[in-house]
């Protein structure tokens, strides 16, 4: 008697439950269809003619490529003149819980620029992205008290960006070390979400020693290295070995090299752990390129190599809260800050996601 | 506790309506309600002339972003390269630039003929512009469209009124799109051969009464552009000639473009792709846009001809 009992209790429940789910899977399904923000998908066998000698060149003659081939829209042909971005009196952004978080993960940034690109490059960064870090310094060779930049000892040029590199994050352990929780390092032609940013790092414990950036693989550096030119981020721990013991050449080259090489041999002869920065859809957050790039492919050979992710392209292969993009050059980075912050489609509100990776398991 | 026939049905229903809410809570990661109740006020079709080179591409593109947010849409191509229903063939018109004015004025006959009664808005787009959808219907919904209202970017020379640029793209409302047809074409009011597509139906608007509306945002700030963003934002970017034409004078940088805007002009397909990323995929954690402060930002008006 007792058991018949139980079975038609179990029965009526298991119904009701196929009943909601059957009308759940069918209401979501129409949402999906008749919702005004399209979910697109982008075939990612398309094959988009990609400039074949783009494709080939090595890493160095890519970036000295992209250095002269910025196609900036300006009717003399010259650079794109520095525009003040301030839109206060017109703009108002719920931001509390981005300020919030601000307080709480304080994010150093040091801009790698030159005297030559202070006006070309380096002054669109602050008028743009610059703005909402923590605090910001721009390393050059020469010291500037207007722009402001910081002079280190070093010679312009690529060959040395392993040593400006080096003495950039040893400067900002001597000055600034209590002024912030994680320590980055950023081109004057990368772009900056901060508040992504602090929202990945907001997971972990900056006493740890670890960084973070988008992560590439050779065969001689098995746990990898974070590419420089998508900017890379070290906690508190790993800046203050890297500065304390970074001066002893048998653990840290000084010079030369590829300098986002150098500093990930560098890393892990002290112990310091490169970790996953992708977001729990295992879509990336830091970019190499621009938006475009890694929207459409075409990726030159020495990344298709490297990427440690599959150089995978496309709509959804790109996390909701990028983080950085790179090679963005003067009225790009303009356009960007116009469409990441200021052009909204009206009445689409994204939601808080919990894109940050689970890392309990 | 056995229950009995209806009280078992109740109990199911329960169960089940219970998993549907915890489903719906669960689900809903973009909040578009407020930009769905616009979506019912007024119903656009969007018409995109287009040659078959651009198929691949162009139409692609525009056809797997903006397009699918119109109500309703239809591409003026000539090809039979393709088999969809919402591509239209004009046999008797040429492709090329001489005859842009002959194919608007067909599309135009095309859409008072079949679709005048099931939409409110008609916009033009072009196969590389950008359209905001939500922001068009936001700029619309002040409007009547059982009046004659003309939106676009406007151009000062040639007609007095002026003349919505082609490439920004324009939109009509259904009472200008049927005084278009029954006092101008059927009428043989106005021009229908020419390469300036943009210039002619502009001025048949104004040989029909229909005069244009207002698209600039109360901080001078413009909704249509016939360039991308880079290009306005960036100052002195924009071609002489096209300055030259404006009929108010905008700004460079900020305060080029307003934060509802409606188009771009002259977008790459990747670059299309990349704005789609970028408006309704790319967040920022922690910053959540308060649209009741945008209420009242486009004043609606008819704008004279200059004195």
């Amino acid at each position: 008697m007792a058991m018949k009992r139980m079975t038609c209790g179990n029965l009526q429940f298991i119904l009701g439950l196929a009943l909601g789910i059957t009308a759940s899977f069918m209401l979501t399904s129409y949402r999906q269809m008749s919702q005004s923000s399209v979910m697109v998908h982008l075939d990612s066998r398309e094959h988009i003619k990609s400039n074949q000698d783009l494709h080939d060149l090595d890493e160095h003659a890519f970036h000295e490529m992209m250095e002269k081939n910025q196609n900036i829209p300006s009717v003399g042909g010259g650079e794109a003149k520095a525009v003040k971005f301030e839109d206060e009196h017109a703009h108002h952004d719920d931001d509390t819980a981005a300020r919030d978080l601000a307080k709480k993960v304080r994010v150093l940034v040091w801009v790698m620029t030159g005297p030559q690109n202070l006006d070309k490059k380096a002054v669109h960064v602050r008028n743009t992205w610059g703005k909402r870090v923590n605090k910001l310094l721009f390393m050059s060779s020469q010291w500037n008290s207007t722009f402001p930049t910081i002079g280190l000892n070093v010679s312009e040029g690529r060959e040395h960006l392993t040593a400006k590199t080096m003495q950039a994050f040893r400067y900002v352990y001597e000055k600034h070390f209590d002024e912030a929780d994680w320590f980055m390092k950023a081109d004057d032609d990368t772009y900056l979400i901060a508040e992504n940013l602090r929202y990945m790092l907001s997971s972990y414990d900056t006493n740890q020693p670890i960084y973070f950036g988008h992560i590439f693989h050779v065969k001689d550096m098995p746990n990898g290295y974070a590419s420089g030119g998508g900017g890379y981020v070290l906690s508190k721990e790993a800046l203050r070995r890297l500065a304390t013991q970074g001066h002893n050449t048998s653990i840290c080259r000084q010079d030369g090299g590829s300098e986002d090489k150098e500093v990930g041999r560098c890393m892990t002869r002290m112990g310091i752990k490169l970790l996953q920065s992708v977001d729990r859809l295992g879509r990336s957050r830091f970019h190499c390129f621009g938006p475009e790039t890694h929207l459409q492919g075409g990726y030159p050979e020495w990344y298709l190599s490297r990427d440690a992710n599959g150089a995978k392209k496309g709509l959804d292969n790109i996390s909701d809260y990028p983080i950085t993009f790179h090679y963005i050059h003067s009225a790009k980075m303009y356009a960007l800050e116009y469409f990441v912050y200021h052009l909204r489609p009206f009445g689409i509100l994204s939601k808080p996601q919990d894109l940050n990776l689970d890392l309990k398991h | 506790m056995k229950l009995k026939g209806k009280k078992q049905i109740l109990l199911i229903l329960l169960i089940g309506s219970a998993v549907v809410s915890l489903f719906y809570v669960i689900q809903v990661s973009v909040d578009a309600s407020l930009a769905r109740t616009l979506r019912h006020k007024s119903r656009v079709m969007c018409w995109i002339p287009s040659v078959e080179k651009w198929l691949k591409d162009r139409v692609k593109a525009v056809n797997r972003t903006w397009v699918p947010r119109c109500d309703g849409h239809v591409f003026f191509i000539k090809t039979n390269k393709t088999q969809h229903n919402d591509v239209i063939s004009f046999d008797d018109v040429k492709d090329g630039r001489e005859f842009l004015t002959q194919k608007s004025v067909a599309a135009l006959i095309y859409l008072y003929r079949h679709e005048l009664g099931k939409y409110d808005w008609f916009l033009k787009g072009d196969d590389d512009t950008y359209i905001v959808m939500e922001n068009l219907r936001f700029l619309l919904a002040q409007y009547n469209s059982s009046q004659p209202v003309y939106l676009g970017h406007l151009f000062k020379k040639f007609v007095k009124q002026g003349y919505m640029s082609g490439g920004a793209s324009y939109v009509l409302s259904r009472q200008a799109l049927r005084k278009l047809n029954e006092e101008g074409f059927q009428k043989s009011k106005c021009k229908v051969n020419g390469s300036n597509e943009d210039l002619d139906i502009g001025s048949c608007l104004e040989a029909v009464g229909v005069p244009p509306h207002n698209s600039i945002d109360k901080y001078g700030r413009s909704a249509f552009h016939p360039e991308p963003a880079e290009t306005h934002i960036a100052q002195d970017a924009v071609d002489p000639w096209l300055v030259a034409y404006n009929r108010f004078k905008g700004a460079g940088g900020r305060n080029c473009c307003s934060e509802l805007t409606v188009s771009f002009h002259h977008v790459k397909p990747a670059e299309i792709l990349v704005m789609d990323h970028l408006l309704y995929r790319t967040t920022v954690y922690g910053r959540v846009p308060d649209f009741s402060r945008l209420q009242g930002l486009f004043e609606p008006k008819t704008i004279p001809p200059p004195s």
